[in-house]
């Protein structure tokens, strides 16, 4: 029987994410962070909420877990899994972005990034004009609009 | 800390993540983008974004023009490039890049 190594995230609501460290050390900051020697306790993460950090830490554990080959099959099952992650509201995307920017990995950033660049591409002068509108939330309404457009071509 | 039962401010948004984010689009959605509000405009007209869109030998090809390329701006640069002709290597070659 093995012991994997474990570290404890603490978060904002005050909740405690026990993880294993080689799923911790995904994100960049908290791999410095234990680097440093500042995880001997509990790893301090004031500035994310408890639903964020669990869905980072969902997506960090796949990842780790998914094995690193070639197969077509392991490939496309974390493609998938990566295609429903973002389904998210555009409130979840955004604070996804605050956090997984603070917390430094990579890959997931890049695949939020992209889910946000493609709902900003190839905008209709209709949708552009909406977005000018109500442009004192023009981040919610990128999402919205796209949201409403996916929605009424059933997409 | 934004939750999501709270409005998303674009204001809470780091500016380096909106450059990213346009960077990966298009030239045209960046200057869509730059209309929306001042917030878009100056990510949006950022060298960070308009340097990704510019070629990676850019350099090198403006730096053989017989006439010096000047430009303010990478934006302004990518449009320079894009719009009109520049002549390299002493008049024996000609390039407008499409892009």
């Amino acid at each position: 029987m093995s012991f994997s190594k474990t570290i404890m995230l603490r978060n904002y609501d005050g909740e405690t994410f026990v993880v294993d460290e080689v799923v911790a050390v995904e994100p960049q900051t908290i791999e410095h962070m234990i680097e440093d020697g500042c995880a001997n306790t509990s790893i301090p993460l004031p500035n994310i909420t408890s639903k964020i950090l669990s869905k980072v830490i969902e997506h960090c554990k796949k990842h780790v877990e998914t094995p690193n080959s070639n197969e077509k099959d392991a490939k496309a099952d974390l493609k998938s899994f990566d295609f429903d992650f973002v389904k998210a509201d555009q409130g979840t995307l955004f604070d996804l972005i605050l956090a997984v920017n603070y917390l430094n990995i990579k890959g997931l950033l890049d695949l939020i990034y992209q889910t946000i660049a493609d709902m900003i591409k190839g905008k209709t002068p209709e949708e552009e004009e909406e977005m000018r509108r109500v442009n004192a939330w023009v981040f919610s309404c990128f999402v919205g609009v796209t949201c409403l457009y996916f929605k009424s071509k059933k997409i | 800390m934004t939750e999501s039962d709270n409005a998303p401010s674009f204001s809470d948004m780091p500016e380096g993540c909106v450059t990213d984010i346009l960077s990966i689009t298009s030239p045209r959605d960046a200057c869509r983008a730059a209309s929306i509000s001042k917030s878009f405009h100056s990510a949006a007209d950022s060298d960070a974004v308009w340097d990704r869109f510019l070629p990676l030998d850019y350099r090198e090809v403006i730096a053989r023009a017989v006439s010096p390329v000047v430009f303010e701006s990478k934006k302004q640069l990518y449009h320079r490039l894009s719009e009109s002709y520049i002549i390299l290597d002493r008049g024996y070659l000609v390039s407008q890049t499409t892009w």
